[in-house]
C-alpha cells in the first residue's frame, strides 16, 4: 500500500517547518541573553527554582513511592473507572490480558531499559558532554523540553498513522473498543521501545537539563493519562458558558479527552470520529499548527478498529515476533499491511 | 521471524533515529552556539572598553 502524494508533501513541508520549531526556544533564548546582557554559564550556582522545589517535596512525600508518581496517579484512576462502571462491559478477557501485559512490560521490562541507557549507553554516545548545557536557565530549559519531547512524539505518533508499513506497530494502541488509563501504556513493545521521545529527552538530561524534564514530563504523564480517560474532566468546560473560553484554548493548547477519544473513534461517519488527525499528546498544538486537527466538544459512540476481531495479546504485544492467530487480520503472518 | 520482519524492524528503528538525531544536533548545536557568540561578544566588549 502506498501514502498518497498529498500526505508525502505534507510530512515533507510539515517536517521543515519543525525544523524551526525545534530551534525557536533556543533562538528566543539567544535573543534574550543578548539583550540583558545575562550569561548564565558565568554564575556558580543555579538560582534557586520554588517550582522545582515544591515538585522534589512531593516526591519526597511519597516516601519509597517517589519514583512512581505518574504510576500511581495511573491506577488511582484506573480503579476510579472501573468503579464508575465505565468500561461498560466491553473489557473482555482478551483485553484485559492485553492491557494487563502492556501495562507491566512497560514498568518492569522498559523502565530498567531506558534508565540502562541514560547510565551507560549516553555517555559513550556523547563522550564528555554530561551536565554540558546545565547553565540553561530553568525556564528555557522547561520549553526546549517542552517542545523537544512532545513535537518528537507528535511527529513518531503521526508517521506510525500516516506511513502505511509502520501502522501496525501501533495498532494495538487503537484496538480497544474501549478508552480509558489503560490505554496510554497499551502499545505493542516495538513501539514504545522505539520511542524517538524518550532517548531525546534522557540525552537532554544527561546534558544538564534534568530539573526541567522533571517537571515537564510529570506534566505530560498527567495529561496524556486524563486525554486517554474514560472520564470526560473536560465536559463542564462545554457546559457552562462561563468556562467556554477557557475551553477555546484548552482544547487548542493540550489533548482533551473529546479531541483525544476522537482520535480512537472507530469511525469518522458522524463528524466526531477523527482517527486521520489528533495526533498531540500533551499538546494540541501541533495539530493546530500543521492542520491535522478536528476539534471537537463530543464524544465518539464507538471506539476502536471496525475490522479488529480480537487477536490474540502475545501478536498484539509483539508483533512481527508473533503473529496474530486470527485469519486476514493485519497482525496475522500473511495479513495486509492496512486494511 | 522471517527477513521481512527484521527487514521491517530495521526500518523502523531507522525512523526512530533520524526522528531523535534531527531535534538532537538542532539543540546540541543550538545551545553550544549560543554560548560561544554570546561568550566572543562579551570578551569583545571588555577589550574595547578597556583599549578606551
Amino acid at each position: 500500500m502506498k501514502m498518497d502524494t498529498d500526505v508525502r508533501q505534507k510530512l515533507i513541508s510539515n517536517g521543515l517547518a519543525s525544523v524551526l520549531i525545534y530551534a525557536m526556544p533556543v533562538i528566543l533564548m539567544f535573543l534574550t541573553l543578548s539583550v540583558t546582557g545575562q550569561r548564565p554559564w558565568q554564575q556558580t550556582t543555579q538560582p534557586s527554582v520554588p517550582l522545582l522545589h515544591f515538585y522534589l517535596s512531593f516526591e519526597h512525600a511519597l516516601g519509597p513511592l517517589k519514583n512512581y508518581g505518574i504510576t500511581l496517579f495511573v491506577l488511582v484512576l484506573g480503579v476510579a473507572e472501573f468503579s464508575l462502571g465505565l468500561y461498560e462491559g466491553r473489557w473482555t478477557k482478551t483485553e484485559k490480558s492485553i492491557d494487563i501485559a502492556c501495562f507491566a512490560a512497560s514498568y518492569i521490562m522498559l523502565r530498567p531499559f531506558f534508565t540502562y541507557v541514560g547510565l551507560k549507553v549516553l555517555p559513550v554516545v556523547l563522550p564528555g558532554l554530561k551536565n554540558r548545557f546545565a547553565w540553561v536557565p530553568f525556564f528555557w530549559g522547561v520549553l526546549i523540553i517542552c517542545i523537544a519531547d512532545d513535537l518528537t512524539q507528535y511527529w513518531y505518533h503521526r508517521l506510525h498513522h500516516q506511513v502505511p508499513w509502520l501502522w501496525r506497530f501501533h495498532r494495538t494502541h487503537h484496538s480497544a473498543a474501549y478508552m480509558g488509563m489503560a490505554m496510554a501504556s497499551r502499545q505493542n513493545l516495538n513501539y514504545t521501545i522505539f520511542f524517538s521521545q524518550i532517548y531525546l529527552s534522557a540525552a537532554l538530561v544527561y546534558l544538564g537539563l534534568g530539573g526541567p524534564a522533571l517537571i515537564v514530563l510529570g506534566l505530560k504523564g498527567v495529561i496524556t493519562t486524563l486525554a486517554h480517560s474514560c472520564i470526560p474532566w473536560d465536559k463542564p468546560f462545554y457546559k457552562y458558558k462561563v468556562l467556554r473560553p477557557a475551553a477555546w484554548v484548552l482544547e487548542r493548547l493540550i489533548s482533551t479527552p473529546a479531541t483525544h477519544h476522537a482520535h480512537h473513534a472507530a469511525s469518522t461517519d458522524d463528524g466526531i470520529g477523527y482517527y486521520k488527525g489528533n495526533f498531540g499528546n500533551m499538546f494540541f498544538l501541533w495539530d493546530v499548527i500543521f492542520g491535522t486537527a478536528h476539534i471537537s466538544r463530543e464524544y465518539p459512540k464507538a471506539y476502536g478498529i471496525s475490522h479488529y476481531q480480537g487477536d490474540q495479546w502475545y501478536a498484539q504485544l509483539l508483533w512481527p515476533i508473533f503473529k496474530s492467530k486470527v485469519e486476514g487480520s493485519e497482525l496475522a503472518a500473511n495479513g495486509p499491511m492496512v486494511k | 521471524m522471517r527477513l521481512q520482519d527484521f527487514t521491517l524492524l530495521g526500518k523502523k528503528i531507522l525512523v526512530g533515529v533520524v526522528a531523535t538525531a534531527v531535534p538532537l544536533v538542532i539543540l546540541l548545536g543550538g545551545l553550544h552556539l549560543t554560548r560561544k557568540v554570546l561568550t566572543r561578544d562579551s570578551a569583545t566588549e571588555q577589550v574595547s572598553s578597556h583599549a578606551k
